[in-house]
């Protein structure tokens, strides 16, 4: 228990920093790169190890959102999407079962189960999260259009990131 | 009781989801300053429209504020006007007032769409080209520089904010007379750096710093603000300084474009030397 509290506080740390201290000085302000939001931090709920049970990864995804949240000035959007991503996680999980059961004792990596199912889960779990966002942000369904066409393009960046993160770390 | 602990056992992810679902969204309701700028352009007609008529709901709320900006607005224009005769004596030898009794012409405008929070902060306004708006005008609301105007279409115009970083107004320190630029660095909305002020100059913390009237765009001391703290940059020949807003950027309601009439008079000059 001991090692999977520290991985997680120390991953906890890492992608946060990551985060506010390089990928949100790259926000771009000038025509279509407006769209393009570099968002490593999903990763932090879609490699959380599996023995940890429904409720505290909720509260962590909160706990997480709302840290962002300080750092972006934006009180509440992150730390929705965080906990929304967090509550979904358990029935995409479910979805992407692989041949037998998940193993308790890991968390859901590349190192475990391979590239292929990986890259599955976490698009499922980048996009859920990524739609959430940009529609939290808008705050409303009027601009539909804008909402999909941020999600798609920063998705395309973020997903990069995310596969990009776990070669270089190579979580257990 | 037993069922109802066994509910909360069993579905309490679901309510605590929900739960803080509402927290977040009532955060977010509550705290975040529209950022629907970069995807609307709001210098068009549609949602120009749309953000006046917003405004002018919220602006039942904000009439007791408006009222006092606009009291004291009035006294500062009553002192002007009975100190208009000192003025005019100490400015009768100078260049601009010999042939031409008016420089400077306002005019008034309504902010309808306004941010702080974001690295490049725009302004919309309720008045474009009709109204004698052209590209780049100053812009100043009763205590202070707001921006310069950027892009104009027949009932709108953009300003650039004065927490935009791309803007720098030339300004000075008020009866001492060094000169420096001011510019946002993307940090304080109610800060702004002092850039270029000579070390040599004899600052202290307090000094008011005023506009420079070295531009076309604005006139010479209008109060830009005081300045908070400044420390002499390593190796650097100038002072880093902070200087403290004097108006309230989030709080814009009205705003005067200085339409400065003896502008193309004094570019045309400035450029015929410009190659020597």
């Amino acid at each position: 228990m001991n090692s999977v509290l520290s991985k997680t506080i120390f991953r906890f740390i890492v992608l946060l920093l990551l985060q506010v201290a390089v990928f949100k000085q790259f926000m771009p302000d000038w025509g279509y790169a407006a769209y393009f939001h570099a968002m490593i931090y999903p990763a932090f709920m879609i490699i959380l190890p599996f023995r940890m049970n429904k409720i505290t990864i909720i509260l962590l995804g909160f706990l997480f959102g709302i840290l962002l949240d300080f750092f972006y000035s934006s009180p509440g959007v992150h730390a929705s999407a965080c906990v929304f991503t967090a509550f979904i996680r358990p029935t995409v999980l479910n979805i992407t079962k692989p041949q037998g059961e998940y193993d308790i004792l890991h968390s859901p990596t590349i190192a475990h189960y391979g590239f292929v199912w990986f890259a599955t889960y976490s698009a499922i779990m980048l996009f859920a999260h990524l739609l959430f966002y940009f529609s939290v942000e808008a705050f409303t369904f009027v601009f539909l259009g804008q909402i999909l066409l941020k999600t798609f393009a920063s998705f395309i960046v973020s997903y990069l990131l995310i596969i990009l993160f776990q070669f270089i770390f190579n979580p257990k | 009781m037993r069922n109802l602990i066994l509910l909360f056992v069993k579905y309490g992810n679901i309510f605590l989801f929900i739960f803080l679902e509402i927290i977040c969204l009532s955060l977010v309701a509550r705290y975040n300053v529209s950022q629907n700028e970069i995807f609307v352009n709001s210098s068009n007609i549609f949602s120009g429209k749309l953000y006046g008529g917003v405004n002018n709901l919220r602006q039942y709320f904000n009439l007791s504020a408006v009222s006092d900006s606009l009291a004291n607005e009035n006294a500062r224009l009553r002192k002007l006007l009975y100190n208009t005769e000192v003025g005019e004596i100490t400015r009768r030898d100078s260049l601009l007032s010999q042939d031409s009794t008016l420089q400077y012409s306002y005019i008034t405008a309504k902010v309808i769409n306004n941010s702080i929070n974001l690295n490049n902060n725009k302004i919309t306004i309720d008045k474009g080209g009709l109204a004698g708006i052209q590209k780049r005008m100053g812009v100043i609301d009763a205590n202070g520089v707001v921006g310069i105007v950027k892009e104009v279409n027949d009932n709108f115009a953009v300003v650039l904010s004065i927490l935009h970083r791309s803007v720098r107004i030339s300004a000075a320190i008020k009866n001492k007379g060094y000169f420096g630029s001011i510019q946002w660095n993307g940090n304080d909305p109610t800060r702004l750096d002092l850039v270029d002020v000579s070390r040599h100059a004899n600052i202290a913390m307090g000094d008011t710093i005023v506009t420079s009237g070295y531009s076309t765009k604005f006139p010479p001391n209008i109060t830009l603000g005081v300045i908070d703290t400044f420390w002499l940059k390593q190796g650097n020949d100038s002072y880093a300084i902070e200087v403290k807003l004097n108006n309230d950027i989030s709080k814009l309601q009205y705003v005067y474009i200085i339409d400065n009439l003896l502008a193309a008079e004094q570019k045309a000059i400035e450029e015929a030397t410009e190659d020597e």
